[in-house]
């Protein structure tokens, strides 16, 4: 590739150009430095320098150059920094920046791949459906060829390196989508009045297609004599000076969703914009026209050419061939001309031409249309067919410039409600009726008219601030017959135009998707096997399912399927589109990722002292401190201390408190003495465990529950719903984050505790079972002495904020007993001993009480309670299967988990085990069948793949009669 | 020493600690004028967990507030009233009022107040009340509280939660509850004279997880934490 220097090869500056030839920027392209101007896009630049290919397709390799400028299409996606398919036609050129070209080996000018262009007939159409399946092996051989020929970019293995990805939420009365004539008129008029306005646009600067308009409006009285780019300035210039508009440039909305919530991205950010109205005025773009060589680099659309000339000062080498319909082809091939292009003719489909707007040394071939392009690596020649005579003429060019066929944007509104419908004397799919707080208007309702966009803006501003700061509608009136007549005038002006033509089967390589290198002829097979719905169509044929997501494809694929089966357009129908609109990267829509973590108020301790820390849910526990034997060894000998602040804690309080305990809980509360201390399980209606936990008596009418760390948020809201139900007396308080909470527990708990505290810890005044209220380090506290690990302990709850001074008071009171922090593991071995269950572990969904071996919880003998009559079906039935304990009879230790075996077959499974330190068999708890469940049976578990023999046992393996726990 | 959810944070920014009526509390990170200067500038985040906090629920919980409010203003749902108190001492201090819902009233005072406050109310609700339907609740320790106040704190509030911000959907003097880094949050909106201002109540065991994130998202405002003597200036002598 020459390196001209890119001054020389643009036009003369004009004020319509983004480009400033004083500030010259360079970036490299595939490694060779390539100079730009400030103001040019990737695109842009690398145009100017002469580069023609610009990608090689995703199927057949064909090279693809710039086509549509307006970052629609597919054709000029390359690598950016280490980021792939970015699409350089409208990303900004920045110093230094590094540019690849993808997918083309060894390179988009020499692609060795461009081979797979002469073996199409061995991939037709949905041909990995119905090829390669056997022998199986085939598919294996096939796929990491067929991935490495098809595809896009490369995503690093690497962390994106700056993924600084924000998300914001942005709230507004109306919002804007489109700052193109009718968008800014829509938020000047929404504005004026105060309401709160987000205008988001696409480009850099607003003004949408009025950007690239050099010529003059005299139909508009108030910027009559201004080129169309210098009244998008004016526009732009109010819109910037009304303080009530807040302008998003450079941003994408992508999705609308329910509630009137825009998806918009920006560069690295993502704002969620909620609006009570929202405008679209997202205008329309061009689509390309059917005809063989129709993909090769030299074939534009208009605005290509247009935003290339008048924004960049940038022109294409060379003969252009200009396709037209209506006036604004006519005047683009006079532009080009002025410009320097020699244009050869003007093909116009209609049967006379109007003349006018272009200069008369351009020849007009009228009744004409394009016929077919050639060439290898770009335009050589162009086929045009004349429709009078029959007669093909073959013309000598390097550009063919499509115009005349536009398509609403309607992208946005398709993931509404509103219907979409084809208009057959605009020969466009418009919009036609929007859900209530959608607004349209501007080009995006097929109607291309500046003056009439414009009101249709001002018109839908005026809409959507009523009922913000306008009263009535009487404006609006005005503005709506305005509108019609309008509308009408624009709609008898229309000239009818006959529709691009449409290939025949024969013809040569004609695509309809660029994207995925689709071809009329597959449509037409696809069509034949049945496929002959847009959506089936679309699934089999991948059509639409690329990059630019059925922007250049879609519209003539209808009309093609349209023909083929000799349906209307709108009984073609359209495939459904969804969000996002123009593909987004991952980082973006994740954003800061926010995971709440939950730390209890002795999380920095428990760091200090070197603890492994656990997820336990949200919450950070810690594991084990050290050596978990060490840990147990202390609990058991001398003292241990354990954090249990993340033990759900919930206050009940009220006249028909215990009522309601009586109600939910599967034991009796209302005969529970206060001081008391009472374990219980929760059941739902079909006698299955929900929760457990202690219940505390502090008086008469309050009692303090907790719950295990997981529940806390059902239990709440399971109390409160049946207290609101029985419409009882009763205030229930999640009191869970309120409180820190320490467990004391071993032979040496009470010796410590005693050192701290005055309460009487005696074993005759303070009993198992029992609570008191006494101060601890000066601290008040809520004493239970409970028994989870079965050691002597009381469980003490007080404020938070005395969390690490009652840590602090304790380890140091203990010290000399040879006091250890003990962690999660060693308590979970610790209950294990005890055959204390853990809720989740030991049981699941479907566990009762009855079989769960808890049936001293259950009280049958009272009043209802939620679950009674279920577990009284269960007991009358009797228990099918029965969690037990169970030691194995050799040193192993099975996983949790495991299945329990019986005459080859599984018939139950461990849920928790751990090792005996002394003896190093594997003990633990295990749900078995009934007629296995007796003392003493004998039981095979399946330990790491090998049966090994286990024996059921009743009893808890520690201290069977609880004496620790009551001494 | 009572310390709050986010004592470690500031150990770790390097703050000067002091105690104030038992609380360990930041008095300053940097200094005075820069964090006075931050916070008026962009936006600045204090640790108000000390303040007093309580919760009037039941059928007689309005009547409750209303008298000791003094009848100032209406006690609707979404709104916040400032009022004040005379203490046995015959001191006054400033008490705010958030109807949560229409049984239930979250109170807050200086950390001074708090047990005096909770001592008297459970006497009034004795005394006036009355209906054994209606109970105080200390809490306190439940809540971390954060102060965000500066021109730029709408700003990074709604860089966390969806609630809007703006004066039309929340103006100065209300309170709502809704998400907020994807969690649940009671925020309210006390202006610092122009400038925007807002405090917010977390779980306590969210506290050093929101206090990260919101010094993660302020990062690009300049964001700075606030010593308790920058912010008792910054409200002007009324404290937190």
């Amino acid at each position: 590739m020459a390196e001209p220097d890119p001054r020389q090869t643009r036009l003369p500056p004009h004020p319509s150009q983004w480009t400033d030839p004083a500030s010259p920027v360079s970036f490299t392209y595939n490694g060779k430095q390539v100079s730009a101007l400030e103001g040019d896009t990737i695109g842009s630049a690398l145009y100017s320098s002469g580069a023609r290919i610009f990608s090689r397709s995703f199927k057949y390799h064909r090279p693809r150059g710039l086509m549509c400028m307006t970052g629609d299409c597919p054709n000029c996606l390359m690598s950016v920094d280490g980021v792939p398919n970015v699409r350089t036609c409208n990303t900004p050129v920045q110093q230094g920046m590094e540019v690849r070209t993808q997918n083309a080996w060894p390179s988009v000018e020499h692609d060795a791949l461009s081979v797979m262009d002469k073996l199409d007939r061995l991939m037709p159409v949905g041909f990995y459906y119905k090829s390669l399946i056997r022998p199986r092996i085939s598919w294996d051989m096939a796929r990491p060829i067929i991935r490495r020929v098809a595809g896009l970019g490369k995503v690093g293995p690497e962390k994106d390196p700056d993924s600084e990805h924000q998300h914001h939420n942005l709230h507004s009365d109306v919002t804007i989508v489109g700052g193109g004539p009718a968008g800014l008129a829509a938020a000047l008029e929404a504005g004026r009045g105060g309401s709160r306005v987000v205008l988001i646009d696409e480009g850099p600067v607003l003004g949408g297609h009025l950007l690239s308009d050099v010529s003059v409006h005299p139909e508009l009285e108030e910027h009559a004599g201004l080129p169309g780019y210098q009244v998008a300035a004016r526009l732009a210039q109010q819109v910037q000076e009304m303080s009530s508009i807040r302008v998003l440039s450079g941003a994408t909305a992508f999705g609308l969703y329910p509630g009137n919530l825009l998806g918009v991205s920006q560069g690295k950010c993502l704002y969620k914009v909620r609006s009570r109205g929202i405008i679209v005025a997202t205008g329309c773009r061009e689509v390309p026209h059917l005809f063989p060589g129709n993909d090769l680099p030299g074939v534009y659309l208009g605005e290509a050419l247009r935003r290339l000339m008048h924004l960049y000062g940038v022109v294409p080498a060379g003969r252009a061939l200009v396709v037209a319909s209506d006036h604004r082809g006519y005047r683009l091939a006079g532009e080009l001309a002025q410009a320097g292009v020699q244009v050869v003719g003007i093909i116009d489909a209609r049967e006379s031409s109007p003349g006018g707007d272009t200069a008369d040394s351009i020849p007009v071939f009228t009744d004409s249309s394009i016929a077919g392009a050639s060439g290898l690596k770009g335009v050589k020649r162009a086929l045009v067919l004349d429709k009078g005579t029959g007669e093909t003429r073959s013309y000598a060019c390097e550009s063919i410039v499509i115009t005349g066929t536009y398509e609403p944007n309607t992208g946005l509104l398709a993931q509404t409600s509103t219907a979409l419908r084809y208009d057959p004397e605009l020969q466009e799919i418009v919009p036609e009726d929007t859900p209530s707080g959608i607004y349209v208007a501007g080009d995006v309702t097929g109607l291309h008219n500046l003056e009439l966009s414009l009101i249709q803006g001002k018109a839908a501003g005026c809409q959507a601030s009523l009922g913000v700061d306008r009263p009535t509608g009487t404006e609006l009136d005005a503005l709506r017959r305005a509108i019609r007549e309008k509308e009408q005038a624009y709609r008898e002006a229309l000239e009818p135009s006959s529709p691009s033509m449409a290939p025949s089967k024969e013809a040569g390589k004609t695509f309809v998707c660029l994207c995925e290198d689709v071809t009329p002829k597959d449509l037409y097979q696809a069509i034949d096997e049945g496929f002959d719905e847009m959506q089936t169509l679309k699934r089999y044929s991948t059509l639409s399912m690329g990059p630019c997501q059925g922007k250049m494809c879609l519209r003539p694929a209808i009309e093609l399927c349209s023909r083929y089966t000799g349906r209307t357009m709108d009984e073609t129908g359209s495939t459904t589109t969804r969000p996002p609109l123009r593909p987004l990267t991952l980082g973006t829509l994740a954003g800061p990722l926010h995971m709440p973590v939950k730390r209890t108020a002795l999380h920095e301790r428990h760091v200090q002292l070197g603890a492994a820390m656990a997820d336990v849910g949200p919450w950070k526990r810690p594991h084990s401190y050290g050596p978990v034997s060490e840990e147990i060894a202390a609990v058991r000998e001398r003292v241990g201390i354990i954090d249990v602040s993340t033990l759900g804690k919930i206050d009940v309080q009220g006249a028909d408190a215990p009522a309601l305990l009586d109600k939910v809980y599967t034991h009796r509360f209302s005969n529970l003495p206060v001081g008391r201390i009472r374990y219980s399980l929760l059941c739902s209606d079909n006698g299955s465990i929900i929760d457990d936990g202690t219940i505390t008596r502090l008086s008469e009418r309050h009692y303090f529950i907790t719950t295990t760390t997981a529940n806390v948020d059902l239990m709440e809201e399971w109390l409160k719903w049946w207290n609101a139900g029985a419409g009882g007396n009763v205030h229930v308080n999640n009191v869970t984050s309120g409180y820190g909470a320490i467990n004391v527990a071993g032979p040496k708990a009470r010796e410590t505790l005693s050192k701290l505290t005055d309460v009487d810890l005696s074993p005759d005044a303070f009993r198992y079972m029992r609570s008191a209220e006494g101060e601890v380090a000066g601290v008040p506290c809520l004493f239970l002495r409970i028994g989870f690990v079965g050691e002597t302990g009381w469980e003490m709850h007080f404020s938070a904020e005395y969390s690490e001074h009652m840590w602090d008071a304790l380890m140091d009171a203990g010290s000399e007993f040879g006091i250890v922090p003990f962690g999660v593991e060693a308590q979970r071995v610790l209950r294990l001993a005890k055959k204390h269950i853990i809720l989740g572990q030991d049981t699941d969904m479907v566990s009762n009480p009855l079989e769960a071996d808890l049936p001293w919880v259950v009280r049958l003998d009272k009043d209802d309670f939620i679950g009674k009559h279920a577990l009284e079906a269960v007991k009358e039935r009797g228990p099918r299967e029965t969690l037990v304990g169970f030691v194995m009879e050799e040193a192993v230790v099975p996983e949790d988990g495991v299945p329990v075996m019986h005459l080859g077959q599984p018939v139950g499974r461990v849920t928790s085990s751990r090792a005996d330190p002394t003896t190093a068999r594997g003990f633990g708890l295990a749900w078995v069948p009934a007629d296995l469940s007796q003392e003493g049976a004998q039981i095979t578990i399946q330990v790491r793949g090998r049966p090994s023999p286990a024996r059921v046992v009743h009893q808890p393996f520690y201290d069977p009669e609880g004496a620790r726990l009551r001494e | 020493m009572k310390l709050t959810p986010m004592h470690h944070e500031h150990l770790s920014m390097g703050a000067t600690m002091e105690e104030r009526s038992g609380w360990l509390r930041p008095s300053v990170y940097t200094s005075v004028e820069d964090e006075m200067e931050r916070a008026k500038s962009s936006v600045g985040i204090s640790d108000i967990s000390p303040a007093g906090k309580l919760l009037v629920q039941g059928a007689g919980a309005e009547r409750l507030a209303r008298k000791f409010l003094g009848g100032i203003g209406e006690l609707q749902v979404g709104r916040a009233l400032a009022g004040s108190r005379e203490s046995g001492d015959g001191e006054t201090f400033p008490v705010a009022v958030c109807p949560l819902a229409p049984e239930e009233m979250f109170v807050t005072c200086p950390p001074e107040r708090r047990n005096s406050l909770v001592e008297a109310l459970n006497a009034e609700l004795a005394g006036v009340v009355n209906d054994n339907q209606t109970i105080v609740l200390d809490v306190t320790s439940s809540y971390a509280g954060i102060n965000i106040a500066g021109p730029r704190s709408p700003d990074l509030l709604s860089k966390l939660t969806d609630l809007d911000l703006h004066p039309d959907g929340m103006p100065n003097l209300s309170s709502v509850q809704g998400q907020l880094a994807e969690v649940h949050g009671v925020l309210v909106r006390w202006d610092r004279g122009e400038e925007p201002g807002y405090n917010l109540y977390v779980a306590r065991e969210y506290g050093v997880y929101v206090w990260e994130v919101l010094c993660d998202a302020g990062e690009e405002y300049g964001l700075a934490p606030v010593g308790v003597e920058a912010h008792r200036r910054l409200i002007g002598g009324a404290a937190a």
